[in-house]
């Protein structure tokens, strides 16, 4: 009676494995690119995109770097257990001398699965981000 | 007797849920460049969308521009592995009073793509505004799926000998289907095969992939 407890219990578990298994093996990933808004703010000094562009990427992404003293930013969305990452964006600051003020792009990329976001909407809430800093 | 259908199927479970632990894809990360910048002191935004799209083409493919008039032009990769594009590279043109700039961003998918995207850009800038250029690998080709006349598998369908009626359906997710809709699955492991039809047969794929022998079956391929 016990043995073929036992055996029933290790075929459904073995029948529950295999259903995850097929249900959860993942698809090819897809690499998506953006190319997202681009922005000329005037009367704002250039430091401002670079802070926006910091703070915008942290809030959407979760990190930023800024490459030098440049004015060109990226960041990379959450990180899994293996030290890899599906989301990431760049933010371009440049300054613009006739409206003493600057142009900022953005640009976007999401590896889907397993991103649950695309690349237009990652940017579209970058853009959002950006743009609601005061 | 009963026990022993359970321990078949058990065993079948084993042996198909080892194939779907096989067959899981690895993860991929993105990639991404972002630091580099080209400012001209001369030429007009038609001068940098020229040189956006040309230098995108040398190393990608379709350049074009994600907006007409923007300045803002895009180019994928070849199909990788996957069957999708695993290296994107984008130039954005901004034209300034005198001159216009331009911003290189590169995005690739590892470890599918064979380059970085820090390689990838350094490329496609290079070839904007001039530099030293460093040869790119291949993207790998994506690999085509089974057919039924490849006798390096028992993709198809195969015929019974001693009933011709009597025909099965392999597919390449290793499932049999016979000509009455009963299913099963197939593995192949060198030229043995674990036949799962109405309990677990072995059997032996022969030299010239044609021919399918043992546990109680003959069955000879159909292309």
């Amino acid at each position: 009676m016990a043995k073929t407890l036992r055996i029933r219990l290790a075929a459904i578990a073995t029948c529950l494995w295999l259903v995850l298994g097929l249900t959860g093996r993942p698809a090819p990933a897809s690499l998506d690119t953006f190319v997202g808004a681009r922005s000329i703010v005037k009367n704002q000094p250039l430091s401002s995109c670079n802070n926006k562009a910091r703070d915008a990427l942290i809030a959407v992404l979760g990190r930023a770097a800024e490459y030098g003293d440049t004015g060109n930013w990226a960041g990379y969305g959450a990180i899994d257990a293996s030290g890899n990452s599906f989301a990431a964006a760049a933010v371009h600051c440049y300054p613009l001398d006739e409206v003493q003020g600057y142009v900022v792009t953005f640009t976007c990329a999401a590896q889907s699965p397993p991103a649950t976001e695309s690349a237009s909407i990652i940017c579209g809430k970058l853009a959002a981000a950006f743009g609601g800093q005061s | 007797m009963i026990p022993l259908l359970r321990r078949g199927a058990l065993a079948a479970l084993a042996l198909a849920s080892a194939f779907v632990w096989c067959s899981s894809n690895a993860p991929a990360s993105v990639d991404i460049s972002a630091g580099i910048r080209h400012v001209s002191p001369d030429g007009t935004l038609a001068d940098c969308s020229a040189k956006a799209k040309q230098s995108l083409d040398a190393f990608l493919e379709g350049a074009a521009e994600s907006t007409p008039g923007s300045g803002d032009w895009i180019a994928n990769s070849r199909n990788g592995i996957a069957g999708t594009p695993t290296a994107t590279a984008v130039v954005r043109c901004y034209p300034l009073p005198k001159g216009y700039f331009a911003t290189f961003t590169c995005v690739v998918q590892l470890p599918d793509n064979p380059y970085t995207a820090t390689a990838l850009c350094l490329d496609v800038a290079h070839t904007f505004y001039g530099g030293a250029i460093t040869a790119l690998a291949a993207i790998p080709t994506p690999t085509p799926l089974p057919t039924g006349c490849a006798t390096t598998n028992l993709v198809g369908t195969w015929v019974s000998d001693s009933d011709s009626k009597l025909t099965f359906t392999m597919t390449v997710d290793g499932d049999v289907t016979d000509s009455e809709g009963v299913s099963g699955n197939w593995g192949l492991k060198g030229n043995t095969v674990t036949f799962t039809y109405y309990g677990n047969h072995t059997m032996t794929l022969s030299a010239d992939g044609k021919h399918l022998s043992g546990g109680g079956y003959s069955l000879t391929r159909k292309c």
